[in-house]
C-alpha cells in the first residue's frame, strides 16, 4: 500500500510539471521600408528681376524665372504637397505685397515644363510620384504688386514646400 | 519520450495529465506557418496589419483533442531591425485571434500582451493562432528590409 501512494504521488507530481511544461513556435515579421521624401531646394528661385514701382509684376509658373523644386521618393507612391507662402517681399521695414493665383503651380513628373499642369499653391496638390524615377518636378511663381511709392532695393521672401507620403 | 523534430519548429515530448495519473497524452507541437508581413512601409505613414488580413502571422497548434492550453507570446519584439543599426518600431495595438479551424473569420479575439487559454479542437487537437500588429516608420527611416521574430509559447494547462 505505501508503494502504491509512492507512485501516485510520483505520478501527481510529474502532472502537475507537464502542465507547465511549455514549447515555442516562430514566427518572423518582417517590413521593407521605402525611400524616404527627399527635396532639392532651390533648384531655381522664383526671380522676379527689376520692377519698377506701381506697376504690377507677374512670373508664371511656366517662365523661366519661376521657382523650381524636384521631389524624389518611391516610385509611383502619392505624396501631398502644401506650401507656406509669404504675403510680401522684405527689404528692412519695407515690403512688396505677393500674392498667388489658382495657376500659379505646376507640376510634372518630369523636368519638362511645358508639358506641366497648373494648381493652385494655396490649395495644395496630391498627386504621385513618377513610376520609375519617383521623381516630381515644381514650378512656382506669383505676381508682385510695388507701390508707387516702394523704396528701391532687393526684396525677398521665402516660399515654403511640405511633402509628405499620403499612403497610397 | 518519444520527440520527432521539425526544423524551425518546437515538438513537447510525451507528457501526463495532471490529475489523470497515467493517461498519456500526444505532445503539443507549434509551428510558425505564416510570417508577420507588413510589406512595403513608407516613411513616415504607419503600416497596421489586422490579426484578420492575409498577410496576419500565423501559428498552428495540436495537441490532445480537447485539453486546455495557455497561448502567451514570449517574444513581442518593440523593433524590427535592419541587420545593421537601424530600428522600425513595432506595436500591438490591435487583437490576436485563435479558432480550431484555419478560419480567421469565426477566430475569438486576444490581447496578445495578456495571452489567454484556449480548448483545443475536441476531435482533431487542431488551434490556429493569428497575430496582427503596428509599424510606425519615421519620416527619416532608413530604407531597407527589417525583421524580427515573434515566439509563441503554448502549454497545457492540466484542465
Amino acid at each position: 500500500m505505501r508503494k502504491i501512494f509512492a507512485l501516485l504521488a510520483l505520478v501527481a507530481i510529474m502532472g502537475t510539471a507537464s502542465a507547465v511544461f511549455a514549447i515555442s513556435g516562430n514566427v518572423t515579421a518582417t517590413a521593407n521600408v521605402l525611400t524616404p521624401i527627399s527635396v532639392t531646394n532651390d533648384l531655381r528661385q522664383l526671380d522676379f528681376g527689376d520692377i519698377l514701382p506701381g506697376i504690377n509684376k507677374s512670373v508664371p509658373f511656366n517662365d523661366a524665372n519661376s521657382g523650381k523644386w524636384r521631389v524624389d521618393g518611391a516610385a509611383s507612391r502619392e505624396v501631398a504637397i502644401t506650401f507656406t507662402l509669404p504675403a510680401g517681399l522684405v527689404l528692412g521695414l519695407d515690403s512688396v505685397p505677393i500674392s498667388f493665383n489658382a495657376t500659379d503651380a505646376g507640376h510634372n513628373q518630369s523636368d519638362v515644363v511645358g508639358v506641366a499642369t497648373p494648381f493652385d499653391p494655396s490649395a495644395g496638390l496630391t498627386q504621385n510620384l513618377h513610376g520609375a524615377t519617383g521623381e516630381l518636378f515644381i514650378w512656382l511663381g506669383g505676381t508682385v504688386a510695388p507701390s508707387p511709392t516702394q523704396p528701391a532695393g532687393v526684396y525677398t521672401g521665402t516660399a515654403i514646400m511640405d511633402v509628405v507620403y499620403t499612403g497610397l | 519520450m518519444a520527440c520527432v523534430l521539425f526544423p524551425g519548429n518546437a515538438v513537447a515530448g510525451d507528457t501526463l495529465v495532471a490529475g489523470v495519473p497515467g493517461k498519456r497524452v500526444p505532445p503539443l507541437r507549434v509551428f510558425g506557418t505564416r510570417q508577420l508581413r507588413f510589406g512595403d512601409v513608407l516613411p513616415g505613414v504607419p503600416n497596421s496589419v489586422d490579426y484578420r488580413d492575409a498577410n496576419a502571422g500565423r501559428w498552428f497548434l495540436i495537441g490532445m483533442p480537447g485539453a486546455e492550453v495557455d497561448l502567451s507570446f514570449i517574444s513581442l519584439p518593440g523593433d524590427l531591425d535592419d541587420g545593421a543599426s537601424s530600428a522600425l518600431p513595432v506595436c500591438y495595438p490591435t487583437q490576436a485571434g485563435y479558432y480550431t479551424f484555419n478560419f480567421v473569420n469565426a477566430a475569438s479575439a486576444f490581447d496578445p500582451q495578456a495571452g489567454t487559454t484556449a480548448r483545443l479542437h475536441p476531435f482533431w487537437g487542431f488551434m490556429f493562432v493569428w497575430l496582427g500588429a503596428e509599424v510606425k516608420p519615421t519620416v527619416g527611416q532608413n530604407p531597407g528590409g527589417y525583421k524580427n521574430q515573434i515566439v509563441l509559447d503554448v502549454s497545457y494547462t492540466g484542465n
